[in-house]
């Protein structure tokens, strides 16, 4: 015989149900977003979807990796390390002294065999290697302000140790515009006949030329202390048309790197001779880095660069492979009914 | 000489914490059990804070990013260090762009030891941005959004009590529905608390054509679906009352006035508007009454006896008022029972009584309890109808109800007297055997009953409503022993196991 009461039972209500279909004013609203019944986009992945999805990105990508290839292919560049060879061969085991003696004449002769034809316009590059610009302290060590408004020439701040000289302020101040690239070339073509003429107009951004550097700053007591780090100034002009000085102070992220030097407007022929007399004045034998010039032509995609389309032949023929492999696991091991049909097992009642 | 008058002090005059005092002018307060001792005030502690398992997989991957940071920080310190000491040899500066012979602390290289460490606090600051600080932030507002959506959801209303999903706090969002198993020791604990009065067995007769839905199956299984249709067309014909599904025309709306044992029916249902101790609450702009019970089955009786004529509709410490039926007159007459003693109801005793005097002066016992022990305490005497109503019985157990067995006696003065001596006496002694010197006096009164009936009371199952299938939770119920009449099992049958937060 069943109990007669039921055990904890609490307090229960007999009250008529007929009232309480009265008040419902408890109950939600009805609205598709609010009981979350909005349509939306569920993807199944069958093995048929996944490879024909593999297949599409494989056939976009590997057109694009060989476009990319091929145009960096068309670059010609011409890759030139001077350091050592413009040492002269007695000064060899000791070039730190080589460089710091300004007595001794620095020029420095090199030849290029040009191997292709090179169009227009031709790019001056030089290249540094161990030379880090991205070093905290000489990342910090300047002042924009100083370099944008002449009322602010005594706004140093940043700038130590080369913050003042003399006791009078520096501009432009700071460690980097302190050691200012100071290597010159020029260059003939021929034995001596044709001289290649440098364009250095327009080697900078013009939104620094315009914004970053101001147009009445003038260089001021630049390199008047006891150590001079790189190249003069002219005091004459202002900071925005000293192109070389901004192309300088453009920070490079990494220890290797090229900088613009100018551009060459002439056509070179295959076979061409192109002598460079170079003044080898910047110190890179301290940190033991290199010193390399560049000839180079520019593609649509910029110099000659071949990761990109690397990278996306390489992410391509990768789809093409896992699609390969999809579609022979799918014959080997044919899926059965019950994988794609979406069902689950109830618990069972256990008593 | 005056005697003093003496009451007793038993765990009914206990008010225990969030108790609710009803029908009382005055109390004499009586502090007794306090301090820090007493297991309410022990088991009174610091609720602890929930955290979702998404909050400790965050944490953990907070800390993970952390340690990568620290460890960043530190081999990017030690190359500083070594790479700000070479910076110097024998006086003479390697990378002289960095003027490394004229510094500041933070990259001298005569102290490298120091702005190694410097650089660490630096790297520190500078790799900050690893650790996903504002993740929190965005996870708080997922949150946010998700509880308005729980408490936006139709499917978790409940349309009974009118009664929506409420998320009190948006931290265990996604905890919803980590219940996969719910074990209980018999299956009578499933139900939905609530019972409806579906028959009954006056004085031999049974009454009620209900079906039960035991009934409603095995007619299923059988193939007969008369049954279950001419039960789908009565539940639908009349206005459906919480607790009663008691449909009989030969005793409803008044017409048991006519039946050949109405004295019977009289007293039965006078007995359930009685015997109980219900409170009633009337509903100030509608009128109606409900009732609070202890359990759902006396709730449910009241309610049949309502519905049949016997409204009972106050009660006071000392009487219980009813509006009855007349059968004199056919009228509504308002009656009220002077509450003497009530014996209560235990898993023992296995039955209840109240002792009331009418407004004649005479005093009633009324009683009601399992069958097993109201059977053997009727009056030898009085035979006409016992064993009609013990089958009545034994079939309404049969379609799965729950019956009780309705008698009563009348007492003379002289007999209430000795038992209120006896009684009162052993409910304000403070010996160890209290209990059962209490028991010993009410067994004395509880004789020579005169049998009126049998209640059936069906559960409303809330198994039913559960959608196994849907929600993937399984039930594990062990059968009480004592339905089966069997030794307990020496083993559970449970194995599984319930997660909680």
């Amino acid at each position: 015989m069943p109990p007669v009461n039921s055990d904890g039972a609490g307090p229960s209500s007999g009250e008529d149900g007929s009232a309480a279909a009265v008040k419902k004013r408890n109950r939600p609203k009805y609205h598709r977003f609010t009981q979350q019944e909005l349509q939306a986009c569920k993807p199944i992945l069958i093995p048929q979807t996944v490879i024909l999805v593999l297949v599409f990105v494989g056939l976009i990508f590997i057109p694009i990796g060989l476009a990319c290839i091929a145009a960096s292919n068309k670059v010609v560049e011409l890759v030139d390390r001077y350091d050592t060879k413009c040492v002269p061969r007695n000064m060899l085991r000791n070039k730190v002294a080589f460089i710091q003696n300004s007595s001794i004449d620095k020029t420095c002769t090199r030849v290029f065999k040009v191997p292709k034809d090179m169009k227009k316009p031709i790019y001056i590059y030089y290249q540094l290697d161990k030379f880090y610009q991205n070093h905290r302290r000489y990342v910090k060590s300047l002042n924009d302000m100083q370099l944008r408004n002449p009322k602010k020439v005594a706004d140093t701040q940043y700038c130590s140790p080369e913050a003042t000289a003399n006791g009078r302020p520096i501009v432009p101040c700071g460690l980097i515009a302190w050691s200012l690239f100071n290597d010159t070339y020029s260059f003939t073509r021929g034995h001596g006949n044709e001289t290649l003429r440098v364009n250095k107009d327009g080697i900078s951004w013009k939104s620094e030329r315009n914004r970053r550097f101001g147009k009445n700053v003038y260089p001021k007591n630049f390199q008047n202390g006891t150590l001079i780090g790189g190249g003069q100034l002219n005091p004459s002009k202002p900071l925005s048309e000293q192109e070389d000085l901004i192309v300088w102070m453009r920070i490079a992220a990494l220890p290797t790197f090229r900088k613009l030097y100018g551009r060459i407007d002439m056509d070179l022929q295959a076979g061409d001779r192109v002598e460079v007399t170079m003044q080898n004045n910047y110190n890179s034998y301290s940190f033991n880095g290199k010193k390399s010039l560049v000839l180079s032509t520019a593609g649509w995609l910029g110099g000659k660069n071949a990761f990109l389309g690397r990278a996306y032949a390489i992410v391509g023929l990768a789809c093409f492979l896992l699609a390969l492999l999809l579609a022979l696991l799918y014959f080997v091991f044919p899926m059965r009914e019950e994988h794609l049909s979406l069902h689950y097992t109830p618990a069972r009642l256990v008593r | 000489i005056e005697i003093e008058e003496q009451y007793p002090l038993s765990p009914q005059q206990i008010l225990l914490r969030d108790s609710k005092l009803r029908n009382t002018e005055y109390v004499y307060g009586v502090v007794i059990f306090t301090g820090h001792d007493t297991k309410v005030m022990q088991n009174a502690m610091k609720a602890p804070s929930k955290r979702s398992k998404i909050e400790r997989k965050m944490d953990r991957i907070i800390y993970l990013l952390l340690s990568a940071l620290v460890l960043i920080s530190v081999i990017g310190s030690v190359f500083f260090g070594i790479t700000t000491r070479d910076d110097l040899q024998d006086g003479r500066p390697k990378r002289w762009y960095l003027r490394p012979d004229d510094s500041t602390i933070y990259f001298k290289p005569t102290k490298a030891a120091i702005s190694a460490i410097l650089h660490f606090f630096t790297a520190m600051m500078l790799y900050g941005n690893f650790i996903p600080i504002s993740l929190y932030i965005s996870i708080e507002i997922v949150k946010l959004l998700q509880a308005l959506f729980i408490n936006q959801d139709i499917h978790m209303y409940h349309e009974e009590t009118d009664t929506p999903a409420h998320a009190r706090t948006s931290n265990l969002n996604e905890e919803l529905g980590q219940v996969d198993t719910i074990l209980t020791d018999k299956t009578g604990t499933l139900t939905c608390n609530s019972m409806e009065f579906i028959k009954c067995s006056i004085a031999g007769t049974a009454y009620g054509r209900g079906i039960t839905e035991v009934e409603r199956a095995m007619a299923k299984r059988k193939g007969s679906p008369l049954i279950a249709d001419m039960a789908s067309n009565t539940q639908g014909s009349q206005a459906a009352i919480k607790g009663f599904n008691f449909t009989d025309e030969r005793v409803m709306n008044g017409n048991w006035v006519s039946q050949p044992h109405s004295g019977v029916i009289q007293m039965f249902l006078r007995l359930l508007a009685v015997c109980h101790t219900c409170i009633p609450e009337v509903d100030e702009e509608s009128g109606t009454i409900s009732y609070e019970a202890e359990s759902p089955d006396e709730a449910a009786f009241v309610v049949a006896a309502r519905e049949l004529g016997f409204t009972f509709y106050q009660r006071t410490q000392t009487g219980v008022f009813l509006h009855e039926l007349d059968p004199s007159s056919g009228k509504q007459v308002d009656r009220s029972y002077k509450l003497l003693h009530v014996l209560e109801f235990n898993s023992a005793r296995k039955r209840m009584s109240v002792i009331v005097r009418n407004e004649e002066g005479k005093i009633f016992l009324f009683s009601k309890g399992a069958d097993s022990v109201m059977f053997e305490r009727l009056s030898s005497s009085d035979c006409a109808y016992r064993e009609v109503t013990q089958d009545h019985i034994n079939e309404y157990a049969d379609a799965g109800l729950r019956t009780l067995v309705l008698a009563y006696r009348q007492l003379d003065e002289a007999e209430y007297a000795n038992f209120d001596r006896k009684f009162t006496a052993a409910k304000n002694s403070v010996s160890a055997d209290r209990d059962e010197m209490i028991e010993e006096a009410a067994d004395l009164l509880e004789r020579k009953l005169i049998l009126l009936g049998a209640t059936a009371v069906e559960f409303g199952h809330a198994l039913r409503q559960f959608s196994v299938r849907s929600t993937g939770v399984g039930v594990s119920a062990r059968r009480d022993a004592r339905d089966l009449h069997l030794p307990p099992p020496s083993q559970s049958h449970s194995h599984s196991q319930t997660t909680s937060t």
